[in-house]
């Protein structure tokens, strides 16, 4: 079937065109689509084990049924065969078979462990396949908590009934991201006092991030359903504002760029892979490791532009005025030797470099001399 | 690249998985991606799933003794949904019943003892790794 056969037919929510399309972004076709945002994309992070996949399970089975549900799970890879256990659908089972709901169970592949540049397209197609929300199960560890914030519009943190050092220890990390912390598994006592105690911490990290940090705190059991029409509300209610502060577009931005990251990631373990003449010019110490990297990035083939060198009078007022100007300016040196006094002005991946003589001797003071003041400050 | 998408489920009534676990840990190890599903699927339920994961191969595993019936089912549902891959079946299967899972299309039936690396071969062979 033609790309353009089967992106017609994931716009009616054809599973088998979603699933095509979404097996070939994994394999590096990259589908031209036009996004326009109509999804709620929910990250849903948590410690393994915290209840991410049944909470997922009850929260779509409460969805009404007109609208489209796509989860999206991740899981790892093992970074020695490329394989994976997939083990998330278990707790969705009963939802295979409703129309309104597609189920992508998806691994990290690669090195780095986090989100790949798959699953960013993979929520390109399902938005543009119409789908009303996106839940996307992350593998709640490492990587992945970083990645999901480019992506989601809004993060869901599971906390599960854990004693206040294990609250204590979820703090890297976990803390900073969630726009609505969850105590999951609520039906079991313990999560009263983990509930006080997030709710401490809540507090705490907000004297760090600012006032302006306000993320909801619930209990829930995704198992027995407590608490998730109230989390389905917050879930609700939160898009309307995001979609009324125009919030949702600034995720397609940096979904964009993240994906572009993560390509970049996947690219350079490639030619890593396939740089076995460099290795061995490591190997036996024709390289060092550093410049071997930087030949791998091709960071010596371009020519580049180094400066430019200005010869000025005053060098310490055009000091001022590039500073003005809002462009990063070194501290002056004096040379001796040359005898100038040097001041770079960075711009970009080039620079300029201001030249004052030290002497009317000087070759810079005879070349000033001679030439008209072609800069004007 | 990883190896294809496989999906293995259990269909039918009983609840025993360790066997279908080990086989999808194994496949797992060596390199594919492995959707493991559960226990008590419909024959519907397993050819939605593959749909959905655009899975390459299947592998269900039958303890109940209702295999006939649930394979019969099975292939029957991937004709009307124009899914075609290959399905490996796995549990106590008498040999009168194996010829005729293998004549409704089934690429392959093993018994508990098949050694796992002899699976891991035949997936291999069946999702065109080399
Ligand atoms: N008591 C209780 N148990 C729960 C609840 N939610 C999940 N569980 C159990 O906790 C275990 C893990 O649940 P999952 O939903 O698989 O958790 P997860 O976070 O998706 O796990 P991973 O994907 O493996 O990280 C299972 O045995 C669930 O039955 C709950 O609300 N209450
Ligand atoms: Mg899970």
């Amino acid at each position: 079937m033609k790309i353009e056969e089967l992106l017609e037919r994931a716009r009616n929510w054809d599973k088998l065109a979603i699933a095509k399309l979404i097996t070939m972004a994994e394999e590096g076709v990259e589908p031209q689509l036009d996004v326009r945002r109509r999804s709620h994309v929910i990250g849903i992070t948590g410690p393994p084990g915290s209840g991410k996949s049944t909470l997922i399970y009850t929260m779509a089975r409460k969805i009404p049924q007109d609208k489209r549900v796509a989860i999206l799970t991740i899981d790892p890879s093992s970074p020695f065969t490329g394989g994976s256990f997939m083990g998330n659908r278990i707790r969705m089972q009963e939802l295979t078979s409703k129309p309104n709901i597609y189920i992508r169970s998806m691994a990290t592949r690669g090195i780095r462990g986090g989100l790949n540049y798959a699953t960013v397209a993979a929520i390109n197609i399902l938005e543009y396949a119409g789908a009303d929300y996106i839940f996307l199960e992350t593998v709640g560890a490492g990587q992945s908590d970083t990645d999901v914030k480019y992506v989601a519009d809004t993060i869901l943190v599971l906390v599960p009934p854990l004693s206040g050092d294990e609250i204590q220890a979820l703090k890297s990390g976990l803390m900073e991201i969630g726009d609505i912390y969850v105590v999951s598994k609520s039906d079991n006592p313990a999560s009263e006092s983990t509930y006080r105690d997030l709710m401490a911490m809540v507090d705490m990290v907000r004297e760090i991030k600012g006032e302006t940090w306000r993320p909801t705190v619930l209990k829930v059991s995704g198992l027995y359903g407590y608490g998730v029409d109230e989390l389905l509300k917050v879930i609700d209610d939160r898009f309307g504002e995001l979609m009324k502060n125009g919030r949702l577009d600034n995720t397609l931005r940096s979904r964009r760029t993240l994906e572009m990251r993560l390509y970049a990631y996947d690219l350079l373990e490639k030619s890593l892979n396939e740089a076995k003449d460099l290795e061995s010019k490591v190997i036996n110490g024709e390289l060092s490791p550093r410049d071997a990297a930087r030949r791998l990035l091709n960071y010596y083939d371009k020519p580049r532009l180094d400066h430019v060198a200005v010869a000025i009078k005053n060098i310490d007022e055009a000091a001022r005025k590039f500073r003005e100007l809002g462009l990063r300016v070194s501290d002056p040196i004096v040379v001796e030797e040359q005898g100038v006094k040097v001041v770079m002005v960075m711009l970009g991946n080039t620079k300029i470099e201001l030249l004052e003589p030290l002497g009317p001797e000087t070759t810079v003071a005879k070349f000033i001399e001679k030439r008209v003041r072609v800069f004007t400050t | 690249m990883p190896k294809p998408k496989v999906i293995i489920a259990k269909l039918g009534l009983d609840g025993h998985d360790r066997g279908a676990k080990v086989i999808a840990r194994a496949l797992a190890e060596a390199g594919f991606e492995v959707v493991y599903t559960g226990i008590r699927q419909t024959p519907s339920q397993v050819i939605e799933t593959a749909i959905q994961e655009d899975a390459k191969l299947i592998g269900i595993s039958i303890l109940s003794g209702s295999h006939m019936e649930l394979i019969g089912e099975l292939m029957r549902i991937m004709r009307e949904r124009g899914v075609s891959i290959p399905v490996l079946v796995g549990g106590i299967i008498p040999p009168e019943d194996r010829d005729a899972l293998l004549k409704m299309g089934v690429a392959g039936v093993y018994g508990p003892g098949t050694p796992l690396r002899e699976i891991i071969d035949i997936v291999k062979k069946l999702t065109g790794v080399s």
